[in-house]
């Protein structure tokens, strides 16, 4: 590792360097589909002067060695962080390498058997994945870091058929907490079937203006994809007028609204104690009381900003280099209980579940799973093609209540940006009550 | 390396056995709100080991070929299967090189980004522009027990420019992309012309309500809609029984304007090379000829399992087993001028750019997108860019509802697409006021 840091010339170097074991499981309808292990080493190095950034990625150490040393002119000087030397270990409980393949199989096998024996099934995509990463950090400043992180998950999906009409419905979990962890979850492929089933009698929403409840698992992916990117600082550094639009201390949202991005939560999806440069992470408030707290950087961005670094350089392997990323983002909770949402909604949509979603800084656009119309304070039916879209800004503004009932989802699968996906996150949430949002379907 | 990898397997007594290996050397240069940002070098390498015994697939894959000959004796085949390893043939040639592009250092490579930025930010100084140019070479070898023993090298290029302008404290995105494969001079006046066109009219925003609009939509947002219609082709949603096209096969299910190839063949495009990653060749298929659905795509397992040959799709990462994926998306251009044709619409969105392709129910071809760049049309005229409205639809009833195709393709990289013009598209939006008139 000492080596790798003469790879380039310039003030500050890192080196990072992973190896890593994956377990990929398969069930497609009744049949096993695939099996994989995978076992990568590799490693990035990356200097600095303080504008630009000289990067090498490399598999063969010995490709490294008879790569000519890239130089880098600027001779800057890059604010630093002292000298450490840490060693962070996952519990031989957490490690699904202690696992064998066959419990593995068989644990995905009883849940997909649940989903394909439903009858009105056409089909299922059963997933599970494992990885554990040992990730050793060594950069000029003298900071030495060996950190290990260990993740199981499941993702079930059902799929059923009715002509030209297919629909499909799927529920994803699974953090840092053991493979132990994935076992007695038989109620949520019971779920999967029944939603399929549901999703195929429903009709597509009508498009339009809805005021809406949605659930904690919709609430944490739309403060990850609506907020969390745009408090992203590589978007702002540069640009004096988002910096504006974005100024800390803005109003954003009503005083029940506070969100946090928070790699420190333990053993969730997003978490860990140092991030891939050599910083440690911690709790940072997005939101406050409804006003813009932070936003969420790495040394560079933190730098030109003249602030601390918050730890959220991340890089989803050794291929990349860190960007500013989230960790675990969720809403914190407020005080009224579900219930007392809906007594407040007469008419509209109740939005569950999420299937992912995408920004282009304001705009935000993100598709539920499932959607139920709400009418005379009454849940009547299912729909289906629910995508919710809007500005960020005025959708906050539209955020009238907020529930005491936080989840923080994990899952397979993860935050897409700049070509790096998927990167492991968290993100939370309860029970939102939002007026006027954007639904289209048909 | 490789044949100490392949004599470990063939010691290990699998009955039948490949390797796949993938070598990458890459040079990128990045640009960050209009200055040099990043350089970066990449020299990766993986393996893919497939074996099979008594039927069964076991697979196993990894960046150190002493990590993965140590895995053998613990690797149990579990998956079933009917596939044979193609034999050793000889495959047609594709071009996949230019020397030019060979030749391109860094200093090439940041010339090109530079020219873009100082040229867009000379139209628009407010502009802040990211770009991204890359160079690829990418090496695939593949050898199996059956005497197949392959090897191609393909060179790419590419160029990505995304520029942000804040308007009315709206943040606007352009973007467009350049294949830069064949080595012909490169020419930023394209891209110059597209940025200057949207520029024209972005800044002046216009409301339109909910409803059926007349939509005429550019290739690099018909790129994003298109990805709900790859999971209906595959042969995998065959066999599994959830492709909307089961049974469709010689029936009209798209405009007879509309004709897709799957050209695995297509010079200096990414998707293509001599096979695909079993070793199977590649060729051009039509999909769809002027809107009847003639085939599903295949690898080796689906091919067998489905009764059928693999169409030379069989598309992977050192990392995986194969599975059934598109080439390159060639959808046959028209005779549209697109000029005439916007000057010819009464009332009419024109869609630039979309936010959401592939977040809907991609198994039925639903889509559901946020309009990220667009305008609205009005007697031939573009009055103004549209916000806050969504377009929601599905592809199948989307490409039959085409009247008119543009009379050119942009090359995505993997894609060649015209623009398309369709009867309508249903829009919603949170206006309630009348437009403009």
């Amino acid at each position: 590792m000492e080596g790798a840091l003469k790879a380039i010339d310039a003030p500050y170097v890192e080196a990072r360097f992973e190896e890593s074991w994956y377990t990929t499981i398969q069930f497609r309808g009744k049949e096993l589909d695939q099996v994989t292990t995978s076992v990568e080493r590799g490693g990035i190095i990356r200097g600095f002067d303080g504008e630009r950034y000289a990067t090498i990625v490399y598999n063969d150490p010995k490709r490294l060695k008879s790569t000519k040393v890239l130089r880098l002119e600027n001779k800057k000087a890059v604010k630093g962080l002292p000298p450490i030397k840490v060693e962070i270990l996952v519990e031989k409980k957490r490690d699904p390498r202690e696992v064998s393949i066959d419990e593995k199989i068989e644990l995905l096998r009883s849940y997909n058997d649940i989903i394909i024996k439903t009858e009105g099934i056409t089909t299922t995509q059963s997933y599970y994945y494992d990885h554990f990463r040992r990730r050793y950090y060594l950069n000029t400043e003298g900071r030495d870091i060996i950190e290990e992180v260990a993740y199981c998950g499941i993702m079930l999906s059902g799929i059923a058929k009715d002509g030209m009409n297919v629909q499909s419905y799927g529920k994803t979990f699974g953090h840092q907490e053991g493979f132990e962890s994935l076992k007695g979850k038989e109620e949520l492929a019971e779920e999967v079937a029944a939603k399929t089933l549901e999703l195929i009698r429903a009709e597509r929403v009508e498009s339009g203006i809805y005021d809406c409840i949605i659930d904690p698992e919709l609430a944490g992916v739309f403060i990850h994809e609506a907020f969390g990117h745009l408090a992203e600082a590589d978007h702002l550094y540069e640009n004096p007028r988002l910096l504006k639009i974005m100024a800390i201390g803005e109003r954003i949202g009503c005083e029940r609204l506070s969100c946090v991005d928070d790699p420190t939560l333990a053993h969730k999806r997003g978490s860990y104690r140092f991030d891939d440069e050599g910083v440690e992470g911690k709790k940072t408030y997005l939101i406050k009381e409804g006003r813009i707290s932070s936003y969420l950087h790495s040394r560079e961005t933190a730098t030109k900003l003249g602030v601390e670094p918050t730890g959220n350089g991340r890089a989803i392997n050794y291929n990349f280099a860190p960007i500013v990323r989230m960790s675990n983002t969720y809403i914190l909770p407020g005080s009224a209980s579900k219930e007392e949402l809906f007594e407040k909604l007469d008419r509209g949509l109740y939005v569950c579940g999420s299937r992912g979603g995408q920004t282009a800084l304001e705009d935000f656009i993100f598709a539920a799973r499932i959607g139920y119309l709400i009418e005379n304070g009454r849940i009547t039916r299912p729909v289906r093609e629910v995508i919710l879209s809007g500005n960020i800004f005025q959708t906050l503004r539209n955020i009238v209540e907020v529930g005491n009932d936080l989840v923080v989802q994990g899952g397979v699968g993860g935050c897409g940006k700049d070509g790096q996906a998927p990167l492991p996150v968290g993100t939370g949430g309860p029970h939102l009550l939002i007026k006027g949002v954007v639904i289209g379907g048909r | 390396m490789v044949d100490r990898l392949t004599d470990a397997i063939q010691r290990a007594g699998f009955e039948q056995f490949e390797v796949f290996v993938e070598e990458i050397d890459e040079d990128s240069i990045r640009f960050r709100a209009n200055r040099f940002h990043q350089s970066k070098r990449r020299l990766r390498c993986g393996y893919g080991v497939r074996v099979i015994r008594s039927r069964r697939i076991g697979f196993l894959s990894g960046t150190d070929p002493d990590l993965l000959i140590d895995a053998l004796p613990t690797l149990r085949p579990t998956i079933e299967t009917k596939i044979s390893l193609p034999p050793g043939q000889s495959y047609r040639q594709v071009e996949l090189h230019s020397d030019r592009v060979r030749g391109y250092t860094h200093q090439t490579l940041t010339g090109f980004g530079s020219e873009v930025i100082d040229r867009l930010i000379e139209i628009e100084p407010e502009l802040k522009v990211d770009a991204k140019v890359v160079r690829q070479r990418k090496q695939i070898t593949i050898r199996n027990s059956n005497g197949l023993s392959a090897q191609y090298d393909k060179l790419i290029a590419y160029l990505w420019v995304e520029g942000q302008l804040i308007h009315n404290n709206h943040i606007h995105y352009i973007y467009d992309f350049s294949n830069l494969s064949s080595g012909r001079p490169f020419n930023s006046d394209q891209i110059l012309q597209y940025f200057q066109m949207v520029l024209k009219y972005l800044r002046r925003e216009i409301k339109i309500r909910s409803g059926r609009y007349p939509t005429l939509i550019l290739p690099l947002a018909l790129s994003s809609l298109l990805s709900s219609l790859a999971p209906g082709v595959s042969g995998k949603a065959l066999e599994k029984g959830y492709s909307p096209l089961i049974g469709k096969v010689g029936e009209r299910v798209l405009s007879e304007k509309i004709t897709i190839y799957d050209d695995g063949l297509m010079p200096h495009a990414f998707g293509s090379s001599p096979f695909d990653g079993e070793g199977v060749p590649k060729r051009r298929l039509t999909l769809f000829d002027r809107g009847r659905f003639l085939q599903f795509i295949f690898d080796l397992e689906t091919g067998v399992r489905n009764n059928a040959q693999s169409t030379g799709n069989g598309q992977r990462r050192y990392t995986s087993l194969p599975s059934p994926g598109l080439n390159n998306l060639h959808i046959l251009s028209g005779k549209g001028d697109l000029g005439k044709t916007l000057s010819n619409l009464k009332e009419a969105i024109l869609v630039v750019g979309v936010v959401g392709g592939g977040h809907g129910n991609i198994y039925a071809g639903d889509f559901s997108v946020k309009l990220d760049l667009a305008f609205l049309i009005r007697n031939g005229e573009i009055l103004g860019r549209i916000t806050d409205v969504m377009m929601a639809g599905n592809i199948y009833e989307m490409l039959k509802g085409v009247v008119e195709i543009g009379n050119y393709t942009k090359d995505l990289g993997n894609e060649r697409l015209p623009w398309i013009l369709l009867e309508g598209l249903n829009f919603a939006t949170a206006q309630t006021d009348p437009p403009p008139r």
